[in-house]
């Protein structure tokens, strides 16, 4: 039963991240709490759907964001004089409810290969040798001279980036800067 | 609650663990254990797993790349845009190649040999993804008849160099063959569908063994089961040559479904509509109309390495309606089970559906 509630989750829920993502960046001024809200989000709704699924899980999705951004709101802003544009952005916009135009296959895939192309170039490196070529872990160090250590951190960074690029794709910035940062890490981090 | 973040970088580990092939029973116990410590470990997880499960889509941008991407020193992955592809350029490597002979004559055994190894390129998702590498480079790659191939699962399209498209279904394998007298395309196995550029000087061949399905300007499809030729016709007009008992040669139009076997030959005519519907595979979905379950799983089973048996001929005629993904296995499986009440009895790769 938690299996399907897991693809359910998958299928229903997180291709909503990109819309979901944006909605918060534009709802919730502090974007470095984006993703604690968008956990939170997902926690109450995969705690609900576990008792009864949503007859439409997307704007289930966008209503329990709405409530969240609210309730924090009011817990922050306790001063009580605010401009009524702010207010105006809480609400969830007909763009966000309207049906998500589905990616194909080959769209995704597509997308996918971009993310691909924006990450570290080491880390794309070894991601290519791991995903791409298929090669276990140890080889993948062997032929780039590296330690497994080293590998796994790549890999760890990698899957973290392309699923947050491919995911939240509207975040391509946040993606953008990760990817200098942890270019530098691992330049000092290696070796 | 933990910061999103530091519950990211846990999940990644245990992600990053798992794929190291070190996985023991003690890890698989410890990863269960944390993720059923909390909903937001759960998520975490089930995010990460999903793109990274995905990520290995992208081996259908390496082909035609030898591995390790020796030939690109950037290790991005090339691509095109469709657009692009359109752009002059093509038209002069065309006629470069046509001077040319010699050389692809080589690269023809050359591209032999190397099938002889077993080294059969798997079909890149966008053919323009190909081209990236090099538009000459692969530009007369076209002309050698190397074999382009999918994997089961996977529907890939590509365009050739003179404006047609081919798009190829689950598990199956075209060899290329573009000259001054005619295109030509074997169809050695599986199922492919072709958006042809008109070109009256150069006719448009595809054979499936003994059967020659010529075109000049249209669209269809053509499927191949051993011996079995099935050609679908959405666009234009067709001709079929080898069809058995018809000494001449078939004409096709819009809408035609020909079945056609080593002894017989079985015309539908339907509403273009219609045999849209019976190539919906070109998105990745299929589409059942009141088709018996028994050949609904038969399609299904051609896109995955799992297969579905029916236990029984009362659950084999099980009339079954609606579009499906094709790669939805789990999906398709439950909803027969939800939905119709069937028992489905897994043993390793075989599920057997009974009542």
């Amino acid at each position: 039963m938690t299996d399907s509630l897991d693809d359910w989750f998958r299928r229903e829920i997180l291709v909503y991240e990109a819309s979901l993502t944006r909605y918060l960046h534009r709802a919730w001024r502090h974007s470095q709490d984006v993703a604690d809200l968008r956990q939170e989000i997902y926690v109450k709704v995969y705690e609900a759907a576990a008792t009864a699924r949503p007859q439409s899980p997307k704007s289930f999705l966008f209503t329990t964001a709405q409530h969240l951004v609210i309730s924090r709101f009011r817990r922050t802003r306790v001063v009580s004089i605010e401009s009524v544009g702010d207010f105006d952005d809480l609400s969830v916009s007909q763009e966000e409810l309207s049906p998500e135009r589905r990616l194909d296959a080959r769209q995704q895939l597509r997308r996918l290969a971009e993310v691909m192309n924006r990450l570290p170039p080491k880390c794309r490196q070894v991601i290519w040798l791991r995903r791409i070529d298929e090669l276990p872990q140890k080889e993948v160090a062997e032929r780039l001279g590296i330690s497994v250590r080293t590998v796994e951190s790549h890999i760890l960074k990698g899957m973290r980036l392309l699923t947050e690029g491919f995911l939240g794709q509207g975040t391509a910035a946040a993606l953008d800067d990760e990817t200098h940062k942890s270019d530098k890490e691992n330049e000092h981090g290696q070796r | 609650m933990d910061s999103a973040k530091q519950i990211e970088h846990r999940a990644a580990a245990w992600l990053t663990r798992r794929d190291s092939g070190e996985w023991t029973e003690t890890d698989e116990a410890g990863l269960r254990a944390w993720l059923e410590e909390a909903t937001a470990h759960r998520i975490a997880y089930l995010r990460l797993e999903m793109v990274w499960s995905q990520s290995q889509r992208l081996k259908a941008y390496a082909a035609g790349l030898p591995p390790g991407s020796g030939e690109r020193s950037d290790w991005t992955i090339p691509f095109f845009d469709s657009r692009q592809l359109m752009a002059g350029g093509d038209r002069e490597v065309l006629s470069a190649d046509a001077k040319d002979r010699t050389p692809d004559v080589v690269e023809q055994e050359k591209g032999t040999t190397r099938v002889g190894r077993g080294r059969v390129r798997v079909l890149a998702v966008a053919a323009s993804v190909l081209l990236a590498a090099g538009v000459s480079y692969f530009g007369y790659r076209w002309y050698t008849g190397d074999p382009y191939a999918t994997q089961v699962g996977v529907v890939a399209s590509m365009s050739l160099q003179d404006g047609s498209n081919i798009t190829l279904n689950t598990a199956s394998k075209v060899r290329v063959d573009l000259n001054s007298r005619e295109r030509h395309i074997e169809l050695a196995q599986g199922e492919a569908f072709f958006a042809v550029a008109k070109d009256a000087t150069r006719p448009f061949v595809v054979t499936a063994g003994t059967k020659r399905i010529v075109a000049v300007g249209t669209q269809f499809s053509v499927r191949r089961r051993e011996d079995d030729v099935r050609v679908v016709v959405t666009e234009g007009k067709v001709r079929v040559d080898g069809v058995p008992g018809k000494p001449g040669e078939v004409l096709l139009a819009a809408g035609a479904i020909a079945n056609i076997r080593e002894d017989s030959v079985l015309l539908q005519k339907r509403a273009i509509a219609q045999t849209e519907e019976v190539l919906s595979w070109r998105t990745g979905y299929l589409s059942f109309r009141d088709t018996p379950l028994d050949q609904a799983i038969q399609e299904f089973n051609q896109y995955n390495r799992q297969k579905m048996v029916a236990g029984d001929s009362a659950v084999a005629s099980i009339p079954l309606t609606g579009k499906f993904k094709a790669t939805n296995y789990d999906a398709f499986v439950r909803l027969l089970e939800d939905g119709y009440g069937i028992r489905a009895q897994r043993e390793g790769e075989r599920i057997t559906l009974s009542r």
